[in-house]
């Protein structure tokens, strides 16, 4: 009889035990994090072997929560909190950090600052050339976001009078948005701040009614237009890989990539 | 075996149902699954179609570069469009770039000079962009190529923007425009099996490769915007699907609504489901016999044991068990509860009868013991009279001959004493005992039983 229960400990003993399983996890969604958090993935990656982490190009926060809904994959991207009825779908959200949303020109640009009203009149498209900013004689080529963005909801949450006028190029995917700021040198656009790291060409950040977008004054709310973001998952759905992400990313390792970009860590809760 | 014994008929009905049940759970199960993945498989054509578009726009960008970059070469355009002061150099450029034009396959061929104004335009009845607007110009005028996509005349409108140089210095701008058409769709339609239409943000029909792309569905093109991710519609009456792709042309978003028809794969389903039936119908019955022959073949000894049991049934009582039960297995059972019940009957005579047989052979036994005592008396005193006279006589004849009567008389009460254990053995109270005896003795009364009669018959007996 001892054999007997030996035997079957044996056979049943796969299937209680978790061995650590390497996993490869693609974390799709929102184009506001996905800079900071390839940094992040990248690091990750290089600490540990048995897990590897991949950030794809945006598909917008909409094409990461349909991903994890339908089970595609067990981690996405998220540019803001969730609403209700993203909640309502089982999504759980697990904020990371805040950071600041700064109006950015392209390479060729030299103003240093503006003002919001500034802002509202670039948008509103009163505004069209540089040198009414204290600028070189340059039109300003105006890049927007969907009203559906993290982003554009910022702003319109900051400033209720914005409008886009005809002649701003509206983008659906930030890729698109940082390849317009790279490609047009008098570009004006409004973007998160980690997200510069992904611009190609020199493109500047212009402080907002004399104040500048650091860390600091996020965290003393001198400066008014902050977003948050973090990741989305199923409940009950977080992989060992995507565990293991999040607590690397809420590690001081993660703190310090944060950091170095902008970034407000946020712990959950 | 008829079909009407309910075994049979059981049987039938039990595969039939099965055949139903699994038919059902197979038909619906597959049929939910190659469902989807035709709903799916319509979603991977419809992106598919999206990122062939994408490749052909694309395409279609680098011929409007390549011309423009070919056409900034040629000789003389440069220094025209620098000078352009008289009308030698306007014409100049109108037959520079209507040449060009031919020789290429843009729509349009523009040449702005350095102060952002339209020196040539090839297609003149179209109408008048603002420069100022036109993204690139500015910046082909900074030495800076770049390319640009906007929605002129109805039609979505790629431009290759180039700087054009005179003396190394930056003298104007040369545009290479480009119209997607409804053909450049219809080319597209024709090789990937669906409709296409590109709609601009406004909802607008920009170019579609089917006159009825306009009735769209305003909510899902801003959806397709605004969620940034493709909107599927399934028609699932007439097994359509129509697709909503936000998709970015260079630097401007569009909606390319994509329109695909499962008709022909749901009516290969339809028939496949037809065969599928047939199939299952088929092995319903096939099944249905073999469970038949085989029950039939199962049954088969049962119907001899039926038989053999009507048989000695029959003959038991004359008479054959009435069958109640249609089935073969109730039958049997008729039979077997028939013959069980007579044979009990019969067994309850037979005991009866044994029993009173028993009670005759008791008596018969008494009274034979009862008969041999008392007969063992009169021949005690025969015996006893005939030792005396034989005791007082000195005749050797008569002696010789009580001498016989003494021992046939001894003999029959030998003979009575086993009559009497005789009864002991019928009631079961006979017991064996050993005894000495002379065998010569035994013998010569043997002689003395049996010599008579030999001598009577002239036969001579010898004892040795």
């Amino acid at each position: 009889m001892p054999t007997l229960k030996f035997f079957a400990l044996f056979v049943l003993l796969p299937f209680f035990v978790q061995p650590a399983f390497s996993e490869e996890l693609v974390v799709p969604g929102s184009g506001n994090p996905e800079y900071v958090l390839g940094v992040l993935a990248n690091a990750f990656n290089a600490r540990q072997s048995i897990h590897r982490v991949v950030i794809p190009p945006s598909t917008g926060m909409a094409g990461g929560i349909r991903d994890v809904d339908e089970g595609r994959t067990t981690l996405g991207r998220a540019g803001r909190p969730l609403t209700e009825a993203e909640l309502a779908k089982g999504l759980i959200y697990t904020p990371l950090g805040r950071e600041a949303v700064v109006a950015v020109a392209g390479a060729g640009v030299d103003v240093p600052a503006i003002s919001s009203e500034q802002l509202i009149g670039i948008f509103s498209g009163k505004i069209t050339n540089w040198s009414s900013l204290g600028g070189k004689q340059a039109p300003i080529r105006v890049i927007g976001k969907e009203s559906t963005d993290a982003i554009r909801r910022q702003l319109s949450k900051q400033f209720k009078d914005l409008v886009f006028a005809d002649s701003v190029k509206v983008v659906h995917l930030d890729t698109y948005l940082i390849e317009l700021l790279d490609r047009y040198p008098t570009s004006f656009a409004v973007m998160n701040l980690s997200a510069l790291g992904a611009c190609k060409t020199k493109v500047g950040v212009l402080a907002l009614d004399g104040i500048q977008p650091s860390i600091e004054n996020i965290a003393n709310g001198s400066y008014p237009l902050v977003m948050e973001f973090g990741l989305i998952y199923k409940s009950g759905g977080l992989s060992p890989a995507g565990k293991a992400f999040i607590d690397f990313i809420r590690s001081p390792e993660g703190a310090r990539i944060f950091r170095s970009h902008g970034v407000l860590v946020k712990n959950n809760g | 075996m008829k079909l009407k014994n309910p075994i049979t008929v059981a049987l039938v009905l039990l595969i039939a149902l099965l055949a139903v049940l699994s038919y059902w759970a197979t038909s619906w199960v597959t049929n939910d699954s190659l469902h989807q993945a035709l709903i799916k498989r319509e979603e991977e054509k419809a992106h598919a179609i999206s990122l062939a578009l994408e490749n052909l726009i694309a395409a279609q960008n680098t011929q409007a570069q390549i011309t423009a970059r070919l056409t900034v070469h040629r000789h003389s355009l440069g220094r025209n469009l620098d000078q352009l002061k008289t009308p030698d150099n306007f014409s100049a450029i109108r037959e520079i770039l209507d040449g060009a034009l031919l020789d290429s396959s843009v729509t349009f061929l523009e040449a702005i000079d350095k102060h952002e104004n339209m020196a040539y335009r090839t297609n003149e009845k179209d109408e008048p962009i603002q420069v100022a607007s036109n993204w690139g110009a500015f910046e082909a005028l900074s030495g800076a190529s770049s390319i640009s996509s906007s929605v002129e005349m109805g039609q979505l409108t790629l431009r290759a923007i180039e700087p054009v140089y005179h003396q190394d210095k930056v003298v104007g701008v040369l545009t290479a425009g480009l119209r997607i058409t409804p053909e450049l769709l219809k080319l597209i339609s024709k090789n990937l099996g669906a409709e296409l239409a590109l709609f601009s943000r406004e909802g607008k029909v920009l170019a579609a490769s089917t006159s009825s792309a306009g009735v769209v569905d305003m909510r899902a093109i801003n959806e397709a915007f605004a969620q940034k991710i493709p909107v599927y519609q399934h028609d699932e009456i007439h097994h359509k699907t129509r697709v909503y792709f936000p998709i970015m042309v260079i630097d401007n978003a569009y909606v390319l609504v994509v329109d695909s028809s499962s008709e022909l794969a749901f009516l290969q389903l339809a028939q496949a489901n037809q065969r599928a039936t047939l199939i299952a119908l088929g092995i319903a019955v096939l099944s249905i016999l073999i469970g038949v022959f085989f029950l039939r073949w199962i049954l088969r000894p049962l119907a001899k044991l039926r038989a053999r049991a009507e048989k000695t049934a029959f003959e038991l009582t004359g008479s054959e068990i009435p069958i109640e039960s249609s089935s073969e297995i109730g039958s049997v059972v008729n039979v077997l509860d028939g013959l069980t019940e007579r044979l009990t009957i019969r067994n309850a005579e037979l005991s009866k009868a044994g029993n009173l047989a028993e009670i005759a052979n008791r008596s018969k036994s008494q009274f034979i013991a009862n008969m041999s005592h008392e007969l063992r008396t009169p021949m005690n005193a025969i015996i006893g009279l005939t030792h005396m006279l034989g005791r007082n006589n000195n005749d050797p004849g008569q002696q010789d001959k009580l001498g016989k009567i003494s021992h046939a008389a001894n003999h029959l009460l030998q003979l009575l004493n086993d009559i009497l254990d005789l009864s002991k053995m019928d009631a079961e109270q006979m017991t064996l005992e050993s005894t000495q005896f002379t065998l010569g003795a035994l013998m010569r009364h043997l002689e003395s039983l049996v010599s008579g009669k030999a001598e009577g018959k002239n036969l001579k007996l010898f004892f040795g």
